[in-house]
C-alpha cells in the first residue's frame, strides 16, 4: 500500500506539470493582456507595468521563475488585484469555497444516493419514475437560473433567508448549498439507481433473497457496496470541482470564494492566478482520484487483490 | 455505515432522512431576532454601498476605473475635493491663488492635518504624493492627466528626475504649483482620486509596499477598519479628518458585486442602500416596484463607436459623414436602450464646465429622409452602391446593450445598401484590438476624468498615441486644440475649444450617438444625495435617516 501511494504521488508530479506547461501556454496565446482596459494605458505606463509584473523577459524564463517560485509554494503577484498575491487570494477564498464545497458534497452524496436507492428498489415504479423526473430536471437546469429562483423565492418574497453574502451565519450558506449540491444529487440518485438495479439483477443478490432476507438486509449488506463503485469514481473529480468553488454560486450569492477566480482571472488575463487555480484544482484532482483508488478497493476487494 | 442499518426497514430511511433534512431547513428558515433582510450586524449609521468590481488596490496611484476612483474619495482627500454637487470645494487646502497667467497656484493647507493614523500631514507630502504620482516606475494608470504641470511629461518619461517636478513646499503649509500651460480646471483635477495626499514617511520607508502598513495612514473622511476580498471593504469615520464633525456616516461598506442581477436583488431585499448602476432593460422593473429609489441624470460621458480612419472604407470622410449622418438617435435612446439619453453627434457632453450646448453639425437638424437622401449621395460618390455595397465589420466587446445598439445600426443603414457584420469580443480582446488598430467600427466611448472639454478632445489628436483609436490626424485640429489649450482664459479657451470640436464633427473620426445618462438606485434611508453631472456622490456628504425597523 505505501509503495502504491508513493509510486501514484510521484507519479502526479509529471501530470502537475504538463497542466501548468499546458495552462501557462494557452493563457499566453490569448489575445488581449492584463492591462488592456476600456481606456489604453499610455506605452511607457504600460512598459512599466510590464517591468515591474517580469512580463518583458523571455516566456521561457517566465515559466522558469513561476516554476521556481512554485517549488517554495509561492505563486506569484496577482495581476487584477495589486495588494494582493495569488497565496493570499486563494488562502483567503479557499475557506469560504471548501465549507460550501463540502456541504454540497455531503448533501449530494447523501440524499443521492437514498434517492437513488429508493429509486432501484421500487416495485410499483411511481417512485421511482417521480425521483428520475425530478433527476432529470435537476440536471438540466443549471445553477445560473436555480440559484436566482432560489433567491428571488427564499430571499426576496418570503425573506427567510438571506439573499446573499455571509452574514447571517450558517443560514447564510443554506441556498448556495442547495443550489450547488442540486445537479450532483440529480447525477448521484441516477448513477445509484441505475448501478444497483444491474446488482440487484445478480445470482448472489438473488441468493440472498432466496435466503429469506428482506430488501433493507439485502441493500445494506450486500448490494449497496458494490453498486457504488460508480458513485465513487464520479465523486472524486466531483469533490474536486466542488471543493475549489462554483463562479456562479459565488457572484449570485455574493460569496468570497475561489471558484470567481477560474472564470475572473481568465476575462482580466490575470496570468499567475488562472494558474494558481488550476494547480490547486490539477491537485485536487488527483488526490480524490487517489482516494477513489483507495476506496475502490475496500468496496470491491477482488480489485485490492489484482 | 453499512453496521448502522443492519435490519432497519428500507423504506423508512430516506423518509428519516428527509424529515432530517427538512427540520434542518426549517430550522436555519425561521425567522431569528437580529438578522431579518435588510437588518445586518454592521452598525447603525452604516451606509452600506454597492461596487460593480472589486477594488484593485486601497493605493490611488494604482487605480482607474469610475467604481475604484469613488472608494477613494472616501478614503483619501487632496488640496481640493468635490462636494455632493460634484463641485470643486477646498480640500485639504482652505484656499488657493492662482497668478494672472493662470500658470502659478499657490495653495494653502488647513492648520493642524492629521492622516488617519494621527500622524501630522504637511506639505511635504502633498509634493511626495504628486512626485511618486508622476515617477516612471509607479505606473500610475492615470498620471498623463497631470501633465499640465511643469516638467510633469519628463518626470513621467523618465527623462527628468522626480524632484524637478513643478510643485514646490514652500513652508509646512505652502504648496506652489507651476504649470507649463494653463488649465483652468486645475483646481477640479487635484480633486482626482490619482491627486491625493498620501503619507510621505511611509512612502519613502516602504515604498509600494507603505499600502500594507496598518493602521492605513489615509486623508480623507473615513479610514480602514477591514477588507474581505470580494466580501466587503469597510471605511470608519476618521476621527482625525478635519471636517470629522461634519461627517454624518459612523461607516461605509463596500460590497463589490460584479453581477447585476444579483445586486438588484439585493437592493430590493433592501441589503444595499446605493446602488451605483443597474441594466437599462431593468428601468420598467424598479420604476413599478421602488420607484421613489430610481436616480436618472445627466452624465458627463459620450458613447461612441469609432470608425478606423486609417484604412478603407472609413479613411474616406464622405463614408464616414453619410454612416453619421443615417442612424436615427432618436430612436436608439427611446426605444433600443429606453433611457431617452441626450442625442449625440459630438463628444463633449453639454455643460461641460462652462461649455454651453453640445457641437452640432448641420445635418442634426435636418429631417431623416433628407439625412438619408444626402448619406446615399455620399456614398454613391465615394463609389459605394447597389454594384458595389459598403461591407464591415461592426465590433464591440460583449454585452447586451452594446448588441442591441449594433443591430439598430445595421437595421439603419440597410436602406443605403450597407452590409455589416457584428463581432463581439470580451472586453480585454476588443480594446487590445482598438489600440492595436485591428478594426472597422467598434465600440468606445469616453467619461470625463475632470469637467473639462480639452479632456475630451484632446485623445484624437494624432500625438494621443493608444488613446486615439481612430487614428485620426488632422494638424488643423491638432492646432485648433492646442491653441486652445494655451488660454487660460475659461470663456475663451471653451470659445477655442468648440471651434475645434466643429471640425471633429464634420470629420466624423468617431461616431457619436448619445451622451450617458448615470442611473442609480438610492434607498429609503439615504438623505443628502444630489443629482450631478459628475456622478459623484461623496459617503461624507450623505447622512441615514433613523429608520425604525432596522434600528434595535
Amino acid at each position: 500500500m505505501g509503495r502504491f501511494l508513493l509510486g501514484r504521488l510521484l507519479g502526479a508530479i509529471p501530470t502537475l506539470l504538463a497542466i501548468i506547461l499546458l495552462s501557462f501556454a494557452i493563457m499566453r496565446a490569448a489575445p488581449g493582456g492584463p492591462f488592456d482596459g476600456e481606456r489604453a494605458l499610455p506605452p511607457e505606463v504600460e512598459a512599466n507595468l510590464r517591468a515591474a509584473y517580469d512580463l518583458d523577459a523571455p516566456l521561457a524564463v517566465q515559466l522558469g521563475r513561476y516554476l521556481a517560485g512554485l517549488a517554495r509554494f509561492d505563486f506569484g503577484p496577482s495581476f487584477k488585484y495589486a495588494d494582493f498575491s495569488v497565496g493570499e487570494l486563494i488562502a483567503g477564498g479557499a475557506p469560504v469555497s471548501a465549507i460550501i464545497g463540502g456541504a454540497a458534497l455531503l448533501l449530494a452524496t447523501v440524499l443521492g444516493i437514498a434517492l437513488g436507492s429508493v429509486a432501484a428498489l421500487d416495485r410499483h415504479r411511481a417512485l421511482d419514475s417521480g425521483v428520475m423526473a425530478l433527476a432529470v430536471v435537476g440536471q438540466v437546469v443549471p445553477t445560473f437560473v436555480v440559484g436566482p429562483l432560489l433567491a428571488l423565492l427564499f430571499g426576496l418574497w418570503l425573506g427567510w433567508l438571506p439573499i446573499a453574502g455571509l452574514e447571517g451565519g450558517a443560514r447564510a450558506f443554506v441556498l448556495p448549498v442547495v443550489t450547488l449540491a442540486l445537479p450532483y444529487v440529480a447525477s448521484i440518485a441516477r448513477l445509484t439507481r441505475g448501478s444497483l438495479r444491474e446488482v440487484l439483477a445478480q445470482p448472489f443478490i438473488r441468493t440472498a433473497r432466496a435466503k429469506g432476507l428482506d430488501d433493507a438486509t439485502v441493500l445494506w449488506r450486500h448490494a449497496l457496496k458494490p453498486a457504488l463503485l460508480p458513485v465513487v469514481s464520479y465523486l472524486g473529480p466531483a469533490a474536486a470541482g466542488l471543493l475549489t468553488g462554483s463562479v456562479v454560486v459565488e457572484t449570485v450569492f455574493g460569496l468570497p470564494g475561489i471558484g470567481r477566480y477560474f472564470v475572473q482571472g481568465a476575462i482580466n488575463r490575470d496570468y499567475t492566478l488562472v494558474l494558481g487555480v488550476v494547480v490547486l484544482y490539477g491537485a485536487l484532482i488527483i488526490l480524490f482520484n487517489l482516494l477513489v483508488d483507495i476506496l475502490y478497493g475496500w468496496l470491491d476487494p477482488r480489485l485490492a487483490r489484482r | 455505515m453499512a453496521a448502522t442499518g443492519r435490519g432497519a426497514p428500507l423504506t423508512r430511511r430516506p423518509a428519516l432522512l428527509a424529515a432530517l433534512l427538512g427540520a434542518f431547513l426549517a430550522a436555519s428558515c425561521g425567522p431569528s431576532a437580529d438578522t431579518g433582510p435588510g437588518a445586518t450586524r454592521l452598525p447603525p449609521d452604516t451606509l452600506v454601498r454597492a461596487s460593480s468590481d472589486e477594488l484593485r488596490s486601497l493605493d490611488p496611484h494604482k487605480v482607474s476605473t469610475v467604481d475604484d476612483i469613488k472608494v477613494m474619495a472616501d478614503l483619501y482627500e487632496g488640496l481640493t475635493r468635490l462636494g455632493a454637487d460634484g463641485r470643486v470645494e477646498p480640500g485639504l487646502a482652505e484656499r488657493w491663488q492662482v497668478s494672472a497667467d493662470g500658470l502659478d497656484w499657490r495653495f494653502t493647507l488647513r492648520p493642524g492635518l492629521r492622516f488617519a493614523d494621527g500622524t501630522t500631514l504637511s506639505a511635504r507630502d502633498v509634493v511626495t504624493s504628486l512626485r511618486r504620482l508622476l515617477t516612471p516606475t509607479t505606473a500610475a494608470p492615470n498620471a498623463s492627466l497631470f501633465f499640465a504641470i511643469a516638467n510633469a511629461e519628463a518626470v513621467a518619461s523618465g527623462t527628468a528626475a522626480p524632484e524637478t517636478l513643478g510643485v514646490q513646499a514652500s513652508d509646512a503649509r505652502t504648496v506652489t504649483i507651476r504649470l507649463q500651460r494653463p488649465l483652468p480646471a486645475f483646481a477640479e483635477l487635484l480633486a482626482h482620486a490619482s491627486a491625493v495626499v498620501l503619507p510621505g514617511a511611509a512612502l519613502d520607508r516602504h515604498g509600494d509596499a507603505w499600502i500594507k502598513q496598518r493602521p492605513l495612514a489615509s486623508s480623507g473622511p473615513f479610514r480602514l477598519r477591514q477588507w474581505r476580498l470580494h466580501s466587503a471593504l469597510t471605511l470608519e469615520r476618521n476621527p482625525h479628518y478635519h471636517d470629522a464633525g461634519d461627517v454624518a456616516l459612523a461607516g461605509v461598506v463596500y460590497r463589490p458585486l460584479p453581477d447585476d442581477q444579483s445586486a438588484l436583488r439585493q437592493f430590493r431585499a433592501g441589503a444595499l442602500d446605493i446602488l451605483p448602476d443597474f441594466p437599462a432593460r431593468d428601468l420598467a422593473l424598479v420604476r413599478r416596484e421602488i420607484p421613489s429609489a430610481v436616480r436618472l441624470a445627466p452624465y458627463r460621458g459620450s458613447y461612441y463607436f469609432a470608425f478606423n480612419t486609417r484604412r478603407p472604407p472609413f479613411d474616406d470622410v464622405r463614408v464616414r459623414r453619410a454612416l453619421a449622418m443615417s442612424v436615427d438617435r432618436h430612436i436608439l435612446v427611446h426605444l433600443v436602450i429606453g433611457l431617452d439619453q441626450p442625442q449625440a453627434f459630438g463628444v463633449v457632453p453639454p455643460g461641460l464646465g462652462g461649455y454651453g450646448p453640445a457641437v452640432l453639425p448641420g445635418y442634426a437638424r435636418w429631417p431623416m429622409a433628407r439625412r438619408l437622401d444626402e448619406a446615399r449621395r455620399l456614398l454613391l460618390a465615394a463609389g459605394y452602391g447597389p454594384d458595389r455595397p459598403l461591407t464591415f465589420e461592426i465590433r464591440y466587446n460583449s454585452d447586451v446593450e452594446h448588441r442591441r445598439i449594433a443591430l439598430a445600426l445595421t437595421q439603419m443603414w440597410k436602406p443605403l445598401g450597407v452590409r455589416t457584420r457584428l463581432v463581439n469580443a470580451e472586453a480585454a480582446i476588443h480594446f487590445a484590438m482598438l489600440r492595436a488598430g485591428d478594426f472597422s467600427l467598434a465600440r468606445s466611448g469616453w467619461i470625463a476624468d475632470y469637467a473639462g472639454a480639452e479632456n475630451f478632445l484632446s485623445i484624437f489628436m494624432s500625438n494621443a498615441g493608444p488613446l486615439n483609436y481612430p487614428g485620426y490626424a488632422n494638424p488643423d485640429y491638432d492646432r485648433d486644440v492646442m491653441a486652445a489649450m494655451a488660454l487660460a482664459d475659461p470663456v475663451a479657451r471653451n470659445h477655442a475649444l468648440r471651434r475645434a470640436e466643429a471640425r471633429l464633427v464634420e470629420d466624423v473620426p468617431v461616431l457619436p450617438l448619445y451622451h450617458y445618462v448615470s442611473k442609480s438606485l438610492v434607498g429609503p434611508r439615504v438623505e443628502g444625495w444630489t443629482d450631478n453631472l459628475a456622478n459623484i456622490h461623496p459617503s461624507r456628504a450623505l447622512r441615514l435617516r433613523p429608520a425604525p425597523e432596522t434600528v434595535r
